[in-house]
């Protein structure tokens, strides 16, 4: 090894080491999203100047880490613990009412760690491969995105509806981005994701503030929950190996839906773990393994579509060309001005032109052992413990407290008052168009992508 | 009489609700809007911009956990081996939700042993023949 190389890769494990334990924490807490959490974190530690070694590694156990621990909130309370949590929240919820919610979360974080060992060397690979295709890709993305929007709503509990309400969804993403480029001269991002993520919170928010709405809500009484006791596989204290915690069925489709996610880095990580989870539930017939697989499938999706989501358009093109590296990965194409990307010239200086291919490789490789490292025998190790600890003794209300703070503190910082006002419209129309025809997140998320991509490239035409 | 709704998937108190969301924002807000306009005026305003906002994330957990100490879960927790009737009862609620969950002597060997494990081998064997013989009815 050369001396060059040293510093570099102590500063891969440094940061890496940094972030797994942050986001091993974070995860646990329901409903920190990731473009709002990670995004702001990784920009943090770009302008602090963490040379770009660390950055890789630190924004890649950030996701890996937390894509492990948000299954506790979501498993063991019914809550997501993010929004790429929510497509596996209704069968962590059956799983819960069975009470065996610690083995939907024993599945779930099993799922991910095999998914982050295939994905990596995977989306390096598909990155290598696409290389020569980057300006193809590049020019051809404007339609990607829209045929991939009406194909995921249509998916969608919403179907034609989820379609057609595209469009005032878009067009009202449109308006605003309109108005805010007038106000500030800049567009906001991270608002609108978060609008879309909170959507349903800040629908029941508004519900719980009418009258009228709030009939609807009252509850009887206290909810009951009903905790199995803790099971653990042969073998007592040592620590489960994921492998053996997935049956070879699971193991099988995890892992090939994995292979499939690390190609298909251009749709929205929910929308892919939701087809993921439907095409392996489809195939399975006994509906209690179904619920245990597809858990773990989802939950392996989400971290295989946010390691190639991020990789593959870094590594290939050096353009935010997916929805990943559009949200939570935003700053490492761009963060003036130490990262730059000029989208008139499509000239950079980021991430994509600072590291080689064989960097990236080792960098990421570094992130993704230590944040599993880190993660699995934490969350592994303590579910139990730290389900029935939240459940006791965590209420519901001090978690709305915290992520309406959230709302309003990252609001506040991307672009003050009128950021959050963003927030509140796009997340009462999303959590509107969420719980009334079944649009869910992910639609939304493409929705915005056609606001921003495709609009503008056929007004062009 | 306390005001129990459903918010966001789990059941709260009206005016706890209200309290929790007063002291997160009361919390996280000035601290964010105070850190913010002392960094940035005093040092380069990029970099300020973050430092605020972690402390301003910093802020938020504060609230949440100020809340948390102040209101406590509006939830019943039971941790036993429960009872077969009721067992079936949840059963029945999650098969007419998802539909049937199927017979777990159908599954491998390997998938059996971790049900048995669970404890939901009998409850689900049960569950899956009473469907079977109301089907035939």
């Amino acid at each position: 090894m050369s001396a060059d190389l040293l510093e570099p890769i102590l500063w891969a494990i440094g940061m890496a080491l940094l972030a797994a334990v942050l986001f091993t924490g974070i995860g646990l807490i329901s409903g920190t999203d990731e473009t709002a959490i990670v995004a702001p974190l990784a920009l943090l530690v770009i302008l602090i100047g963490v040379p770009p070694a660390g950055v890789i590694a630190f924004f890649l156990a950030a996701i890996i880490a937390k894509h492990i621990s948000h299954a506790v909130p979501t498993t063991l309370l019914g809550i997501p613990g993010d929004t790429t949590a929510v497509p596996m929240l209704r069968e962590a919820q059956l799983l819960r009412s069975l009470g065996v919610p610690h083995i939907a979360l024993q599945k779930a974080i099993s799922g991910g760690v095999i998914s982050v060992i295939i994905a990596i060397p995977l989306s390096i690979l598909f990155a290598w491969v696409l290389t020569p295709f980057a300006e193809a890709i590049g020019a051809a993305a404007p339609w990607i995105f829209i045929a991939a929007a009406v194909l995921v709503a249509y998916t969608s509990k919403g179907k034609l509806a989820a379609v057609v309400a595209l469009i005032p969804f878009v067009l009202i993403i449109v308006g605003l981005q309109a108005f805010i480029l007038e106000q500030k001269d800049a567009t906001f991002t991270t608002s609108f994701f978060l609008g879309i993520a909170t959507g349903p919170l800040i629908y029941d928010l508004f519900s719980a503030l009418s009258p009228t709405g709030r009939r609807s809500m009252t509850q009887a009484g206290k909810r009951e929950f009903d905790l199995a006791p803790d099971v653990r596989p042969a073998g007592g204290a040592k620590l489960p190996n994921p492998f053996t915690v997935l049956d070879r069925q699971q193991l099988a489709y995890t892992g090939g839906s994995a292979v499939i996610t690390s190609a298909t880095f251009v749709f929205s990580p929910v929308a892919m773990a939701v087809l993921m989870g439907e095409i392996a539930g489809s195939r399975i017939k006994n509906g209690f393994h179904r619920l245990t697989t597809v858990v773990s499938v989802r939950n392996g999706t989400t971290e295989s579509t946010y390691i190639a989501e991020t990789l593959i358009p870094l590594i290939a093109i050096g353009l935010p060309l997916s929805p990943m590296a559009a949200g939570p990965a935003a700053p490492l194409f761009n963060a003036p001005p130490v990262y730059t990307l000029d989208a008139e010239t499509g000239e950079t200086n980021n991430l994509h032109d600072l590291l080689s291919t064989g960097e990236f490789a080792l960098f990421s490789v570094i992130a993704a052992v230590i944040a599993i490292l880190v993660a699995y025998p934490f969350v592994m190790r303590n579910a139990h413990r730290a389900a029935t600890w939240v459940m006791k003794s965590v209420s519901h209300e001090a978690i709305i407290a915290g992520f309406v703070a959230l709302i309003c503190v990252i609001c506040l910082y991307e672009g003050g008052l009128l950021a959050l006002g963003v927030t509140i419209t796009v997340g009462l129309i999303g959590g509107l168009f969420n719980r009334m025809i079944g649009m869910h997140a992910g639609v939304q998320f493409m929705g915005y992508y056609v606001a921003v991509l495709t609009v503008p490239a056929i007004l062009a035409l | 009489m306390p005001q129990l709704l459903e918010v966001w998937n789990d059941t709260v108190d009206s005016k706890h609700l209200v309290g929790s969301i007063t002291i997160g924002i009361g919390v996280a807000v000035p601290a964010f809007l105070i850190s913010d306009h002392l960094f940035t005026t005093t040092g380069d305003a990029e970099l300020g911009h973050s430092y605020a906002l972690l402390i301003g994330i910093v802020g938020c957990l504060i609230g949440a956990v100020i809340a948390g100490i102040l209101f406590k879960p509006k939830r019943v927790i039971t941790q036993s081996q429960a009872d077969t009737r009721n067992r079936q009862e949840v059963i029945d609620e999650v098969v007419e939700e998802y539909g049937d969950l199927g017979d777990p002597r159908d599954l491998k060997p390997a998938v059996q042993e971790e049900i048995r494990a669970l404890g939901l081998f009998d409850a689900l064997v049960d569950n899956h023949e009473s469907r079977a013989k109301g089907t035939q009815l």
